[in-house]
């Protein structure tokens, strides 16, 4: 029982965001129930309906359900995106404003509003932080470095696709460049992304292969064999990985591959081509 | 250019929604017009998708011939519908002054935060579903990570929601732009529709009251800094509308679930049957949206406990009169 109690409490908490916004969306209904005498249709309708959706959403019978029979479902927020929180929070705004008479009073209490909105939602930062980067798709600078050098070589050999094997984050990135690029496999391989109507089955040599490119270091015979049998065009590989090892980074690989340029991070291989 | 989509998808979503709202004899303000209007322009979409993907239709044929339709409409609908169009846009009916000063504000706040943060797409593949539509011109045939043939495929149920390929359709007039366009300018335009939602909500709500206008101002802005404030929390729904704006849950839990609680609302409160075409259109967009799951369902429960409301306030009535 307290176990399930908890689970309503965690719920009631996701749906809001945090604690700080549940409070305020709990006040709301609470203004609703008082607003709901002056307008009765309009502020009634939404009282009853986000109560009826609170109910339905921390109530015990949803938790045990999805608890014993639906796990996957536990912290599945989506479903709780139903619950109208901004509107009811807001109503709590404009019903404290329509008691206050005086305009001073009326803005000393828009800022007190603001200043709440902020410390009930700016306790934590949970985004990846801002970015000035010079590319619209946010490609880190690294990466999108040694991916300019990739768009160079496509347009020197007047090339319209190139297949590219490389370490993962390049590959991440490279599948967002506007260039036509093939791959071995995609980011759904390695972050293990699951989607029921995408029915990509990756083999075990995909994760061997996977698994080669991220330790390239220690295997640079198995990575050529398997990019010369996939007919790759570029390799590129990160300079971190050869760090780890204590090795050096190759000027050429095997006899098909020749530097053709490098970054701070990584170096990239073509097939076939002479450095220049 | 690219900056100004938001814009053009509101204009013809208006457009649009006009004249179908004329063609079933029916009238609705600014926000309901642009709100059907962006649910008619999914249904199209979604009405040429289907035997595209079935036939295997080239992208570029699929996206001429809605070019075409859209502009048909765009015709049929300065014909038929100008007066009131015209009529629906006079100054005095679109600009008030407070909350337009305040709305603007916090508007100009968020599209600033859809410039500068960084998006969340870790579990995401729009941007590489519209390079990789763009580039091979076939739709869902190839992995959007890899560039190359999947190995076993999307399911048709997969393929129904249309939506990235309907962003790869827009990213057409702006190729090169295609991120921007994805990660700045389609949450700026689901933000935009999530504001003509809540002013729906409300006129419901103080449209009656003293001051309206102020509270609708205070109302509207409030929910901005909401937003702004909000999406500090790595999880919740604010988090989602500010950082992953584009995605189709964002579109179902921002503008369809709240327009389908108005349209319950003209459905059982103001006795307005009428809108019940619109309730069907607003849940067959949600199959365009996204995934039956995610879209569909939420917008049934929240309908079926509209409407569980509604009978519950009938049978108390029924009771009070009994007594």
């Amino acid at each position: 029982m307290q176990k399930i109690i908890g689970l309503m409490q965690d719920t009631l908490e996701v749906a809001g965001g945090n604690a700080g916004y549940t409070a305020l969306f709990l006040a709301g209904i609470v203004a609703l129930w008082h607003g709901k005498f002056q307008n009765k249709t309009g502020c009634g309708y939404l009282f009853w309906y986000a109560i009826v959706l609170l109910l339905l959403t921390i109530s015990p019978l949803r938790v045990f359900m999805i608890q014993n029979y639906f796990p996957d479902m536990l912290w599945n927020e989506c479903f709780l995106w139903i619950l109208p929180v901004a509107p009811v929070i807001m109503f709590l705004g404009v019903a404290s404003y329509e008691k206050v008479k005086i305009v001073r009073e009326k803005v000393l209490l828009v800022i007190g509003m603001i200043a709440l909105l902020l410390l009930a939602g700016a306790g934590s930062y949970g985004g990846k932080g801002i970015s000035l980067a010079e590319n619209s798709a946010y490609i880190p600078t690294q990466e999108y470095e040694i991916l300019s050098r990739l768009e160079y070589y496509m347009d020197a050999q007047e090339k319209e696709t190139v297949y590219l094997w490389a370490d993962a984050t390049v590959m991440e990135y490279a599948a967002i460049m506007p260039e036509r690029i093939l791959m071995p496999y995609g980011k759904d391989l390695w972050l293990g992304i699951i989607d029921t109507q995408m029915h990509q089955i990756y083999n075990e040599w995909h994760y061997t292969l996977y698994e080669q490119m991220q330790n390239a270091a220690y295997y640079e015979t198995e990575i050529v064999n398997s990019a010369l049998a996939m007919g790759c065009d570029v390799l590129i590989l990160a300079k971190e990985s050869y760090t780890a090892a204590g090795a050096e980074m190759p000027v050429q690989l095997g006899e098909a591959y020749y530097l053709y340029g490098e970054s701070a991070d990584y170096v990239m291989y073509v097939c076939g081509e002479k450095l220049q | 250019m690219v900056y100004l989509m938001p814009l053009f998808l509101i204009s013809i979503a208006y457009i649009a929604g006009s004249l179908f709202q004329k063609m079933l004899r029916m009238e609705g303000s600014i926000s309901e017009t642009v709100l059907n209007g962006t649910c008619v322009l999914f249904l199209l979409w979604e009405l040429l998708m289907l035997p595209a993907i079935k036939l295997l239709a080239p992208f570029s044929v699929v996206c001429k011939i809605y070019g075409g339709i859209l502009l048909a409409v765009v015709i049929f609908s300065l014909l038929f519908c100008r007066r009131e169009m015209k009529e629906r846009l006079r100054i005095k009916n679109v600009l008030r002054k407070e909350p337009v000063v305040i709305i603007a504000v916090l508007l100009a706040a968020q599209f600033l935060y859809f410039v500068f943060v960084i998006p969340e797409r870790d579990m995401d593949f729009t941007l590489e579903t519209i390079y990789t539509t763009l580039k091979s011109d076939l739709i869902y045939e190839n992995h959007p990570g890899m560039g190359t043939t999947f190995e076993h495929g999307i399911t048709f149920r997969g393929k129904v929601v249309s939506l990235p390929v309907f962003y790869a359709f827009l990213a057409r007039f702006v190729p090169d732009a295609a991120a921007v366009l994805l990660y700045r300018c389609i949450p700026f335009w689901v933000l935009l529709l999530s504001y003509f939602v809540y002013y729906l909500w409300a006129e419901i709500l103080f449209g009656k009251m003293e001051k309206r206008t102020e509270k609708i101002g205070l109302f509207l802005g409030g929910i901005g800094m909401l937003n702004l404030f909000g999406s500090f929390i790595g999880s919740g729904w604010f988090f989602q509308q500010m950082n992953r704006g584009y995605r189709g849950e964002t579109i179902i839990f921002a503008v369809l679930v709240p327009y389908v609680v108005f349209l319950m609302y003209e459905i059982f409160v103001e006795n307005n049957y009428r809108q019940i075409l619109w309730l069907l259109a607003v849940l067959l967009t949600a199959f365009c949206v996204t995934d039956i799951q995610r879209g569909f369902v939420p917008l049934v429960i929240v309908a079926v406990v509209c409407a569980i409301l509604r009978l519950a306030f009938c049978i108390g009535r029924w009771i009070r009169c009994r007594k």
